[in-house]
């Protein structure tokens, strides 16, 4: 293994025993901000997982929603276990995202996310449909818990969770499936050139991208135990958004960067109080307008200014 | 020489005086009380004054010395986080609070869904909280909640003021068309105001619900006006939302009795509807707080509010109701123990409130006696002037 | 009956003029700038606060609050082109963060601010109209007309003058009207201006048929766009149709149908045909 390699290892190694030793050393509080910080990965990433395709989805929280609803009525109203309906949840997302491609698949970027604005309203007026088994508006309360009252178990279950996901949609990213997608999104005409269906790629990231929403959605509801449709409308969706396209869009880990940065910022900032909203808002303008390539850019940016130039185009710590 | 010693003899003293004045100093303790309010969002209007209202409380009971429990007294610290009018931001704040803060006694929560959601985290914590209202839903309130309570009990004890005076103004009217916020309550409320009418001999012809960010009030009063029930009438909803169905209501043409059910702010509702003379006539199961009859503890909260906040408002004795009750059951369960506390006031007999002794109500109607009762009148709008034309007790919620 | 019909009438006019008022400032920066301002719903709510303090705390009335509000916020529209999104002409993305900052800042803002006091413009006119059967306020039918009369005014500006011509032709092709000469920052400014002062009217003259509160925002943006989307991308005078649809379901759905069918059938609706015709009814192809 080169040196670099193994630096790698070592920063990745450390990362896992950390994040793993994590609840050993932080306080409930924390852990539970960790909890939720990890839903939002998986529900950040699984937006990039749309979004290499070429769509940009403004309503991606609806399919949290989605998710989360299937999964609360089925546990709370019908009695299974949270471990089945979970994925459950996920599924019944998958396919409303494909179900939705079909006609919207068609749509040119920006009609795609104009149409995706109204998902989150849509979503929140089916619940509406049904209300003795949504609470509509009012919020469902009492949906049964995936583990006891501490948060620690949960802390593990969405740790690996994530973990998992990430993987999956590495691994997908990586693949053939993305290479497709990615083509797509380029360029649709030299992608159609290569017996590329455009359609069919874009079903495809939309399933993939709702399913793991689902799945995010579904972990949240029997975790808060409590959910409404203000969790799943326009605002949440945008924030999503904003996290993936600050993080960064070039690199797998921008969505994991700004979910995890961005969302926290209010809590840290806690002790402002009403004030906090601003301290997002400022980092917010530095980095459109100092890092534009997203937080992700930010170590590659830092290098730049610190190295100088080789001849050879290569940036280094040392004069050569 | 000497002067250097002078100089550590009385460094000495000095030494044994701060530590003999130590157990002096710290006579004080602090008991934490959390607030759950709404400073922003769409519920912020009221619930931010209500919000205030808790502050006059604190600091008057500061400035009485605190509390005493088992001897010790105890200033109270208040530690409040924005439930930002959504049941996420009730479940953050009270994250913060129970979690963070390790806080026993909470106040705060007017929405059915803020209020169950709170739940969520209250409950498992064990914590005793004490609502500013409810929308009288079983994940609210209930035999399986020992430890949430309740100041008021909303619709319940207001059907019942509103109605009893109806029948000395209005005899012969007999039916009634009800709108409602669409939040969630809808189902509740229709079931106990109901069950209220019935036994008092009304009957609800149409229930209208119209959603929380309304703006144009048209639809919804027109549709209730076209029941054609003998009185209109409204169960909850913030005074803007109460004043502008007035003016609404009465350009359509509407002459007959209007009221509302909540314990609200008149002078308000006069205002959104845009002067006395639109909302003439109109009640509410409440009372006026310059209300010569009321108990002086009403003036102390008016100069106190006037000082604090300039203008003196209805929703401060809402509030300041609230979190007076919670410390009188603290003291008189002369413990810090929330489970304790809890199960204590659901046997306290008197219960001191802004308009009057009151006592624990609730064990027939939700199932457990968590309601604090107090007395409530009937305020109404006559020749222009806001008052308190009927005076009933505090045993309206059984 | 023919009373009831015209009362509705009324309603769906009025609704929809206002909501074509605010969505002409979204669908002039979109034209020109191809961004989405994601914070027009917040500036439109502003309006109707700083409509507020002109009209009521410093008391000038409302024929004089109202030009003044919009004046204020055209100034305001100037600095958020030049300043905030200028930067970021053409970057979709990039812009739909800015204005999601905007919205932030404002809505915080106004929620420290303003938020927990619930503030009703007075009625312009204390008065309310008897046609007949028929009794509307006043109020709705005086907004109505100026809603009309500044619509009108601004469809022939912007095909007649020489500044709204560019601002379609900017809409139409960007690098041809830049081959032609078009000073596409200045033009931009110009449609920001223009498009936050008519936010300012809007929100001013709804503020005195209801009240003024911080969650106008997010409702009327969320209208706001269904207005554009469904008349199309680059057209002016065809904001109206959009208008009429949006507003005459928001005016006409909540007579007949529970809260939640309502929307449902609105946006469905509106998804049905973004689906069918995304460009609209008049758009130009993106």
């Amino acid at each position: 293994m080169t040196k670099k390699g193994q630096t790698k290892s070592f920063v990745y190694g450390g990362l896992m025993l950390l994040l793993f030793l994590y609840p050993l050393f932080m306080s409930t509080y924390r852990i539970h901000l960790a909890n939720l910080v990890l839903i939002y990965v998986i529900l950040t990433s699984s937006l990039r997982a749309v979004y290499i395709s070429g769509q940009l989805s403004l309503g991606h929280a609806a399919f949290m929603g989605i998710g989360a609803y299937v999964s609360a009525i089925l546990a709370k109203h019908l009695g299974w276990s949270p471990w089945c309906t979970i994925p459950i949840g996920g599924l019944a997302a998958m396919t409303a995202g494909i179900l939705v491609g079909f006609p919207f698949s068609r749509l040119r970027a920006i009609y795609f996310s104009m149409a995706s604005l109204f998902f989150g309203i849509i979503i929140t007026a089916l619940t509406g449909v049904i209300p003795h088994l949504t609470g509509y508006l009012g919020g469902m309360p009492g949906i049964p818990r995936l583990f006891g009252f501490s948060k620690v178990p949960y802390y593990y279950f969405f740790l690996i969770l994530t973990l998992l996901s990430l993987l999956v949609l590495y691994r997908i990213e990586r693949s053939r499936i993305g290479m497709t997608l990615k083509c797509v999104a380029q360029s649709y005409l030299a992608a159609s050139s290569r017996g590329i269906d455009e359609a069919r790629a874009r079903i495809r990231a939309l399933g993939i991208g709702c399913f793991f929403a689902g799945l995010a959605g579904a972990c949240y509801a029997h975790y808060n135990t409590f959910i409404s449709p203000s969790n799943f409308s326009m605002f949440p969706s945008i924030f999503l958004v904003v996290y993936l396209l600050v993080g960064g869009t070039r690199g797998f880990a921008g969505p994991i960067v700004g979910a995890a940065v961005l969302f926290l910022i209010p809590f840290i900032m806690g002790g402002l109080k009403g004030y906090a909203p601003f301290v997002l808002a400022g980092v917010l303008a530095v980095v459109i307008f100092l890092i534009p390539q997203g937080l992700i850019s930010l170590p590659g940016q830092i290098k730049l200014l610190m190295g100088r130039p080789r001849a050879d185009g290569r940036v280094s710590q040392n004069a050569s | 020489m000497r002067r250097t010693g002078l100089f550590v003899f009385l460094v000495c003293v000095g030494v044994i005086f701060g530590v003999a004045a130590q157990p002096c100093l710290a006579a004080d303790k602090t008991l934490k009380i959390g607030a759950l309010d709404s400073l922003t969002g769409f519920m912020a209007p009221g619930e931010g004054l209500i919000h205030q209202g808790v502050v006059l409380a604190v600091e008057w009971i500061n400035e009485k010395g605190g509390i005493t429990v088992k001897g010790q007294k105890y200033k109270i610290e208040l530690v409040t986080e924005d439930t930002k009018s959504s049941g996420e931001g009730m479940i953050a704040a009270a994250n913060k609070l129970v979690m963070e803060q390790e806080i026993k006694f909470l106040v705060g929560g007017i929405m059915n869904e803020m209020n169950a959601a709170a739940n969520s985290v209250t409950v498992p914590a064990r914590v005793t909280h004490i609502r500013h209202y409810i929308n009288m839903g079983p994940d609210e309130i209930g035999p399986s909640l020992p430890q949430v309570f309740c100041q008021s009990s909303a619709g319940v004890a207001g059907m019942r003021v509103v109605l009893t005076r109806l029948k000395e103004t209005n005899p012969k009217a007999k039916t009634l068309s009800l709108i409602m916020p669409d939040d969630g309550g809808i189902p509740y409320r229709k079931k106990y105001l109901g069950r209220v009418a019935d036994e008092l001999g009304y009957k609800i012809i149409y229930v209208g619900g119209f959603p929380n960010d309304i703006t144009d009030f048209n639809p919804v009063v027109k549709k209730a006006l076209e029941a054609k029930a003998d009185v209109f009438s409204i169960s909850d909803g913030w005074p803007y939302h109460i004043g502008s169905v007035i003016k609404t209501a009465r350009t359509m043409g509407y002459k007959g009795p209007l009221f509302a059910t909540n314990p609200t702010a008149a002078p308000d509702i006069v205002e959104a509807a845009g002067g006395p003379q639109t909302a003439e006539g109109f009640f509410c199961a409440s009372w006026y707080i310059h209300d010569p009859k009321l108990p002086p503890i009403m003036a102390e909260i008016i100069k106190r509010a006037r000082a604090k906040y300039g203008k003196e408002n209805h929703w401060h004795s809402f509030g300041f109701n609230t979190l007076w009750v919670l410390t009188q059951a603290i003291e008189s369960a002369q413990s810090l123990d929330p489970v304790v506390v809890a199960k204590h006031w659901q046997t306290m007999k008197n219960i001191e409130t802004v308009t009057g002794p009151g006592r624990m109500g609730g064990q027939k109607t939700f199932g457990i006696n968590n309601i604090i009762c107090q007395p409530l009148a009937a305020t109404q709008v006559v020749n222009g002037k806001i008052q308190d034309v009927q005076w009933f007790g505090a045993d309206h919620t059984p | 009956m023919a009373s009831q019909l015209a009362e509705h009438l009324l309603n769906v006019l009025m609704i929809s003029s206002i909501y074509v008022l605010a969505a002409l400032g979204f669908a002039l920066v979109f034209g020109v700038m191809r961004i989405m301002n994601f914070a027009h719903g917040a500036i439109y709510m502003v309006s109707g606060y700083v409509c507020y303090y002109f009209w009521v705390v410093l008391g000038f009335g409302p024929w004089a609050a109202l030009p003044m509000t919009m004046g204020v916020m055209a100034v305001f529209g100037l600095f958020l082109e030049k300043v905030c999104f200028r930067p970021f002409q053409g970057d979709f993305e990039k812009a739909t963060v800015m204005a999601i900052i905007f919205v932030i800042v404002l809505k915080t803002g106004a929620d420290l601010t303003v938020g927990p006091f619930t503030k009703r413009l007075p009625s312009m006119l204390q008065s309310v109209i008897a046609l007949g059967d028929l009794r509307v306020d006043a109020d709705r039918f005086v907004i109505l007309i100026i809603c009309v009369v500044l619509l009108t005014l601004l469809t022939l500006f912007v095909q007649k003058s020489k500044i709204g011509q560019s601002m379609l032709a900017i809409a139409e092709d960007k690098d041809a009207a830049g081959l032609q000469g078009i000073d596409i920052n200045r033009i931009s400014a110009f449609a920001f201006a223009i498009g936050c002062s008519l936010a300012g009217l809007a929100g001013g003259v709804m503020g005195s048929v209801t009240v003024l509160n911080v969650g106008s925002a997010d409702s009327i943006l969320i209208r706001i766009i269904a207005v554009v989307i469904l008349s199309g991308i680059g057209t002016i005078g065809g904001i109206w149709t959009g208008g009429l649809i949006v507003g005459g379901l928001d005016a006409v759905c909540p007579y007949f149908l529970p809260g939640f069918a309502s929307d449902l059938v609105g946006f469905g609706l509106i998804v049905i045909i973004l689906v069918i015709r995304p460009k609209g009814f008049f758009g130009h192809e993106v």
